[in-house]
């Protein structure tokens, strides 16, 4: 006898975000639901472009640097070591080793400080607020030892062409390895609070599931794909700015749900701390910046840069015709791309679950954006 | 399969080969070379020549032609002229085909048990305005299995249909949306080609290079962010 209302509805769409706590930034998704069940998922990005690509071609190429920065502003610091490395190579141009090592080991602090934001807010989204303050707290030494170094927390402007603006500040030595011999014992507690919860463990274990090959299809990088069993690691895979002169393992996951993508971010911690370990025994002496041209003009041609970032796979593409500015700088940008596999992740989720698997997929939106 | 050719390492093949005429032949490559061709090598510290007081421009690498790439042999025997060349630059490997052969030389790539080229990694565009042909796609593709990083690239002219990659690896679908908000490419058989970053109603396509980094859709601003005056 009366008309059909909204609840008589079988589909609803409705919007999540793009203000939403749990959307990691200004991230829309439009939800089409079935009660509980999500029947499909649109994402709608685009909401903190400002064109970095563009603003490269307009730069030159050292000044482009503090762009890339604010693009991926939880990894800051080794956001611009592709580019820098893409750069280098292009122009031929030798770094001394302890620029090298110095390298190294603030882009793995940066990979802990990262993991440890994704960590918090992860277990914050499906429930779990205690992780959040731990993971603060040490994310906060480390940012520490950023300011200490670079001058700034966020936005570090860490490495030039050529090597580092500064050698390491006196007493930095010895924080970092305090830092590091404390940090085992604070994953374990990470760990005792999540790893074998109940909660954490329905709310994780077969969510989000999607296979290798899938993964492969999609073009997932970092700890997505590995969480899928694809052993992929371009620090593995092609050895950049020195790493293979460093021990590590990468961990991979065997179901390729958000549980495992847990426990392979929780290692990869511990291997981060491992890699920095081996920095500080062996950091070698000597300048820190090679002989950098004055002005950076690399002769016509064009390199594919990339770099294990905490997220996946981060590449430059560099073209250069010959001029001081590039020509062009494509950001390959691994949560872009990862991102994309949330549609096929949600189907059949509960709405619920939509948040955990946004969390897992470690989204940046700054670097979906650009 | 061809274990020597691992991404990051030269190009093992032709070593001597690398003065020759470049990359001069080949309609694809990026603006010529302005190095001079017959740059005098810079001596080691020899004090007598005149030219030790001004230092030459170092010759920085240069574009290589692959000799005996398998892959590049491979190709040209399935697709004949479709392959334009096969170069390399710093070590990286660059195959350029026309647009007509694309998706069969993607199938193949992806499909073939010899390379399988199983992840997308990247795909963009470069915009040589004023070309005949405009945009150069580039593709970057990596086997998980040899550990190979390759780079595709074909020229499109501005007007043409570009392949979609789309139905071949599922990365594209992004990707390919991206390239058209910014550059406006179309792609035939894209299942949803729509602007991804940019307003669905933005005029423009900001990484041409005809747009001018200041320049923005005014109309646009006005209508939905109610800024009567928009700053030039």
């Amino acid at each position: 006898m009366d008309e059909p209302t909204i609840l008589d509805a079988q589909e609803l769409e409705i919007n999540m975000g793009p203000q939403h706590p749990a959307t990691h930034g200004v991230l829309r998704i439009k939800l089409k639901l079935d009660g509980e069940r999500v029947l499909d998922a649109d994402c709608v990005i685009g909401y903190l472009h400002r064109g970095v690509e563009k603003i490269s071609e307009n730069r030159t190429y050292t000044k482009c640097l503090p762009y890339y920065d604010r693009t991926d502003y939880i990894a800051a610091v080794s956001n611009a070591l592709g580019y820098v490395l893409g750069v280098e190579k292009m122009m031929e141009i030798e770094v001394p080793e302890r620029a090298v090592y110095i390298r190294v080991m603030m882009t793995e602090f940066n990979r802990i400080a990262s993991h440890l934001v994704w960590l918090g807010t992860h277990a914050m989204d499906i429930g779990a607020l205690t992780v959040f303050l731990y993971c603060f707290r040490e994310r906060e030494e480390i940012l520490k030892l950023f300011e200490d170094l670079f001058g700034a927390r966020l936005t570090t402007h860490a490495f030039r062409i050529g090597g580092l603006w500064m050698d390491l500040p006196p007493g930095f030595e010895e924080a970092a390895r305090r830092f590091i011999d404390d940090f085992p014992t604070k994953v374990d507690e990470y760990e005792q609070l999540l790893t074998n919860n109940r909660i954490w463990l329905d709310r994780t274990k077969g969510v989000g599931v999607i296979s290798g090959e899938e993964a492969i299809d999609f073009g997932l990088s970092g700890p997505p794909l590995r969480g899928s069993g694809v052993p992929y690691d371009v620090r593995r895979a092609r050895p950049y700015g020195g790493y293979d002169q460093f021990e590590f393992d990468v961990p991979v996951g065997e179901h390729g749900d958000t549980y495992d993508r847990y426990l392979i971010r929780m290692e990869e911690m511990r291997q981060s701390r491992r890699i920095i370990q081996q920095t500080l025994d062996r950091l070698p002496g000597g300048p820190i910046r090679g002989k950098v041209p004055r002005i950076i003009k690399p002769s016509v041609g064009e390199y594919y840069s990339a770099i294990e970032g905490p997220r996946g796979e981060l590449g430059y593409y560099i073209v250069s015709d010959g001029s001081a500015v590039p020509f062009r700088v494509r950001i390959r940008p691994p949560t872009f791309i990862n991102l994309q596999a949330l549609k096929r992740m949600v189907k059949g989720a509960l709405v619920a679950d939509v948040i955990a698997i946004i969390g897992t997929l470690d989204v940046v939106l700054g670097e979906i954006d650009r | 399969m061809n274990e020597e050719n691992k991404p990051g390492q030269p190009a093992p093949e032709g070593p001597s080969e690398g003065k020759t005429g470049d990359s001069s032949g080949a309609p694809a490559a990026p603006p010529k070379p302005t190095t001079p061709a017959t740059a005098g090598e810079a001596k080691e510290a020899k004090p007598k020549p005149p030219a030790a007081k001004k230092p030459p421009v170092k010759k920085g690498p240069s574009y290589e032609d692959l000799t005996d790439d398998p892959l590049l042999k491979d190709l040209r025997e399935r697709f004949s002229t479709g392959v334009v060349s096969g170069q390399s630059f710093l070590g990286q490997a660059i195959y350029t085909v026309t647009v007509d052969v694309l998706p069969d030389v993607m199938r193949y790539l992806r499909a073939s048990d010899q390379w399988s080229f199983d992840y997308l990694v990247d795909l963009t565009c470069l915009d040589y305005i004023g070309d005949e042909k405009r945009f150069c796609m580039v593709y970057h593709l990596y086997s998980h299995k040899s550990g190979r990083l390759i780079r595709i690239k074909a020229r499109a002219a501005a007007a043409a249909m570009v392949p979609s990659m789309a139905p071949i690896w599922r990365t594209a679908d992004w990707l390919e949306r991206e390239a058209y908000d910014m550059f406006g490419v179309e792609f035939s058989g894209h299942p949803d080609l729509r602007r991804i970053l940019l307003p669905d109603d933005w005029l423009g396509y900001p990484l041409r290079k005809d747009y001018d980094i200041k320049l923005q859709d005014q109309a646009w601003i006005r209508n939905h962010l109610r800024i009567r005056k928009v700053p030039e």
